[in-house]
């Protein structure tokens, strides 16, 4: 029964949860590492799932919590990291992938230099599409703070482009 | 009469006032080849989470096996840690345990002296001897000293 339950609505939750660890840890091996330890987790405390409102935003709280953990107990360096650890190959010529790639890899370092709470609201809301009521359910934040969080981090990455536009990168 | 309500679209996301759908829009515009020239540097970040959306995890992920009474799965990292330190323990037994046998004969303790009168004797020598060096030491200072005195007689 719990099995099923895992299978049809933990399991498929693994991309995701890999996004978003991947999104704090910015190391592909260990955000997997997370991920493998959080199926662990969810699947011992089977017994408790009734209590829970949503088995995806707990997943994902507690992917943040491990996640974090993780950061700070290894004092990882947050800039040092291989470019294009989340890539997806696309592209049709070798030089339009380059290029998409240096902006993408741009991107994502401007990204990574938000506080990390706003770097997982920008994750959740602007990459995996959830409400700012679930960001706050999962977060454990109040709503006025997700909006505030929403607002000051595309304010960052807006003026962050404009500023590298002017920059002549574009 | 696009770019315009574009615009106004782009207003309200900075401002994190849009609603999903409207971002959905948003995004499908960047998507496409029409866009003004005046939104171009926010291209790629629209660019950058359609793309991070599709990301993907490679490892396959062990799905929990039904087991009887629950077994409750150890994390591999702790086992690790527990036979490093296991094997650091071992290692340094072996070598506290060598090393003591390899010391040398001169510095293991043994009596040397059958009376206490013989080992006084030996001190007394061994001090009698070094104070007969500090005293050859204090005289050399000393003639050292009594040549400074010219020197010290000029500068005063």
């Amino acid at each position: 029964m719990s099995l099923q339950t895992f299978t049809n609505e933990v399991l498929p939750l693994k991309d995701k949860l890999y996004r978003f660890a991947l999104r704090i840890v910015k190391d592909s091996p260990e955000a997997e590492d997370i991920v493998q330890e959080i199926m662990i987790k969810v699947w011992d405390k089977r017994e408790d799932w009734s209590s829970w409102s949503s088995l995806e935003a707990m997943c994902m709280t507690m992917t943040r919590n491990l996640a974090i953990d993780r950061t700070r107990s290894k004092h990882r360096k947050v800039t040092d990291l291989p470019e294009g650890y989340d890539m997806v190959a696309d592209s049709a010529t070798p030089e339009q992938a380059a290029s998409s790639k240096d902006m993408m890899n741009h991107i994502r370092h401007i990204i990574d230099q938000l506080p990390e709470k706003q770097k997982s609201i920008i994750q959740l809301r602007d990459v995996e599409g959830y409400t700012y009521k679930e960001i706050a359910e999962l977060l454990e934040i109040p709503l006025s703070q997700v909006k505030v969080g929403v607002h000051r981090a595309r304010l960052f990455l807006k003026n962050e482009l404009i500023k590298s536009s002017e920059y002549g990168r574009s | 009469m696009e770019d315009h309500k574009i615009k106004g679209l782009l207003d309200k996301y900075w401002e994190g006032e849009t609603t999903l759908e409207e971002e959905r829009e948003l995004k499908s515009y960047f998507a496409s080849s029409q866009v003004a020239d005046e939104f171009l540097p926010f291209s790629p970040l629209f660019a950058f989470y359609e793309e991070a959306q599709h990301v993907e995890m490679q490892r396959e992920i062990k799905a929990p096996t039904p087991v009887s009474g629950g077994g409750k799965t150890v994390n591999l990292r702790w086992l690790i840690n527990i036979a490093a330190s296991i094997a650091i323990f071992i290692a340094m037994f072996y070598i506290n345990k060598n090393s003591k046998s390899n010391m040398p004969e001169q510095y293991a303790y043994h009596d040397t002296y059958q009376s206490p009168e013989e080992a006084y004797d030996e001190v007394k020598k061994v001090l009698l001897f070094v104070s007969a060096k500090m005293n050859k030491g204090v005289n050399t200072a000393a003639k050292g000293l009594e040549k400074m005195e010219p020197l010290h007689e000029i500068l005063n």
